[in-house]
């Protein structure tokens, strides 16, 4: 297994964290390159964390220090974002690099439960709004 | 306002110069600082993942579009093949069917005690005809199953074509009387020239296969056969008068069982295998087989065969000798283990017998020929129980040389008669024995007054 258990609301893979919070939120905090099998073992510690939790699910993505996103794991995050179980997915980056991953991410997704952010604070006032 | 390295900028420029030569693999380094170049690198390594997992995606796509088609194209042609193998089969239990109706019903019609023998001798002639009809297509079948194994050989000799020609237009010229055709046939070259090596007995196949066949789709007017001397080839060609071959079809008619798909009224009797039969052989004599038709107005049938200069070292083709033989003693053993079979040599052969000995394995015969000396000729079933006749006929060559070993199969073909000879056979008969094969035999090894 790639990620490890810190507690039951929380994770790290590699550098990236993820992180059941307030409000029936995953946080996820992205750190360099996203692979395919980065993005399964998000999609499984995201049903593990979910299944924590009564009703829909949201998501807040740090985007600051990721790196390159692969097609076929950004194709996992629009699964997860298309899921029933989601509500909202919020993603979030101060620097250009981020507003790129996002456009790139975002870009053929044909929802509306999908905004980029420039702060955690806008993405987290979307989401609970 | 921000600068940026011109180093940096470099490393995209030729990035992008790559890419545009086809290379999506190459990617752009991304510092610590996560500026807008950086930005400008990660979406452009982000564009070149993507373009080449499109180029991935369109790449399999291709292939199983490829796969696809191939999938569409053998399936295409199982059906066809299914299609026409049924087409075949119900063709087929036709042909067989009807002339066994003539046959068994007319054969049942001959036992009326109050027969006139104007009506017996039609009848009998319908009986003969059907047999030849059934005969016919049973040739055709097993040749077309030893051209698909791959079992037909070429058998070459030295042959004169004007003899070729005329021999096919003197085996079916009675029958295209009976349709009221004219028949005629042409030499392109003198007897002399007209010399070629090649198979006889491929090359009377595709003639008379031809001719056949014009003769079957013409109702009225005339069919002209014959050939040209080309420059290193004779053509041959067979014109009728007939219905004609539509455009469209006229590629499928060469290959098998097209006749019996063909779903419309003007395709007549037989399976639809002669014409793929006459363009193996041609094709296996080194020529090739064309047609130039029009409905309605008839079909010319092309097809050359190589020519050189040869030499005719032969002794003209046997056509056949209807003289009754002019001996009543010949001790005869008819090897067959059929009844039927043996029943009909023995009345064929009783005027010119004193006696008759059936043997029905191999070993009878054997056994009968160390104790008679006196017998003169062995008609040997090649198919015989125990012993067969090639076995039986090596052993008794042990023993005796001198008798005359006659072979006789339902196998008919060259290769049979090869081995027949090979195993000591003075020569080979093809069942159905006809009247006129069997009196040839006769006089041929059994002249008057010689023993």
């Amino acid at each position: 297994m790639k990620y490890k258990k810190i507690n039951d609301t929380e994770y790290v893979m590699g550098e990236n964290k993820i992180s059941l919070i307030d409000n029936n939120i995953i946080h996820v905090v992205a750190k360099g390159e996203q692979t395919l099998d980065d993005a399964l073992c998000y999609k499984e510690m995201c049903e593990t964390l979910s299944s924590l939790v009564d009703g829909q699910i949201n998501y807040l993505i740090d985007l600051n220090d990721c790196g390159k996103n692969a097609p076929e794991a950004r194709n996992i995050w629009k699964e997860m974002s298309e899921e029933s179980n989601t509500s909202k997915v919020g993603l979030f980056g101060l620097n250009p690099v981020a507003r790129v991953i996002a456009s790139f991410v975002i870009g053929t997704y044909k929802h509306s439960n999908m905004v980029f952010f420039k702060t955690k604070e806008e993405a987290l006032a979307w989401i609970t709004e | 306002m921000k600068t940026f390295s011109s180093k940096r900028i470099e490393e995209i420029i030729t990035a992008i110069m790559a890419v545009a030569q086809g290379d999506f693999s190459v990617q752009i380094d991304i510092s610590e600082d996560h500026d807008d170049l950086d930005a400008l690198a990660m979406g452009f390594n982000m564009m070149t993942d993507d373009l080449r997992e499109k180029y991935l995606i369109e790449k399999e796509n291709e292939y199983i579009k490829h796969l696809n088609e191939e999938l569409t194209a053998a399936k295409e042609k199982a059906e066809l093949s299914d299609r026409l193998k049924s087409a075949f089969l119900a063709n087929m239990s036709h042909e067989i069917r009807t002339p066994m109706n003539g046959i068994l019903g007319f054969t049942g019609l001959l036992k009326r005690p109050d027969l006139p023998d104007e009506k017996k001798n039609d009848f009998i002639r319908i009986i003969e005809q059907s047999g030849e009809r059934l005969l016919g297509l049973i040739n055709d079948i097993i040749n077309i199953s030893k051209i698909e194994a791959g079992q037909q050989q070429v058998h070459l000799s030295t042959i004169n074509i004007n003899h070729q020609v005329l021999f096919v237009f003197d085996s079916l010229r009675l029958d295209a009387k009976s349709k009221g055709l004219a028949l005629a046939c042409t030499y392109g070259l003198s007897d002399e020239e007209a010399i070629i090596r090649s198979d006889k007995e491929k090359l009377f196949g595709i003639l008379t296969n031809l001719v056949k066949n014009a003769i079957k789709y013409t109702d009225r007017g005339k069919i002209e056969f014959g050939y040209i001397k080309q420059d290193d080839s004779i053509e041959f060609y067979v014109k009728d008068t007939g219905i004609g071959i539509a455009e469209d079809k006229q590629n499928d008619i060469f290959e098998r069982f097209i006749q019996a798909d063909i779903n419309n009224k003007m395709a007549r009797h037989g399976v639809g295998l002669g014409l793929s039969i006459a363009k193996a052989y041609v094709e296996m004599l080194g020529g090739s087989i064309r047609v130039n038709s029009k409905l309605g107005e008839g079909s010319t049938f092309y097809f050359t065969l190589p020519y050189g200069s040869e030499t005719y070292d032969q002794l003209p083709e046997d056509i056949g000798d209807l003289t009754v033989p002019d001996r009543s003693d010949l001790r005869i053993v008819i090897a067959e283990d059929d009844d039927i079979s043996f029943d009909l040599i023995s009345l064929e052969m009783g005027n010119f017998t004193k006696e008759i000995i059936r043997a029905q394995t191999g070993f009878e015969v054997i056994d009968i020929c160390r104790h008679r000396t006196d017998i003169d000729l062995i008609l040997m079933d090649v198919q015989l129980p125990g012993l067969d006749g090639l076995e039986a006929t090596r052993q008794i060559r042990n023993f005796n040389k001198e008798i005359t070993i006659i072979a006789q199969t339902a196998y008919g073909f060259v290769e049979d008669r090869e081995k027949a000879i090979e195993v000591g056979c003075n020569d080979y008969l093809s069942k159905p024995i006809g009247r006129t094969d069997l009196y040839s035999m006769i006089n041929k090894y059994f002249q008057p007054g010689l023993k």
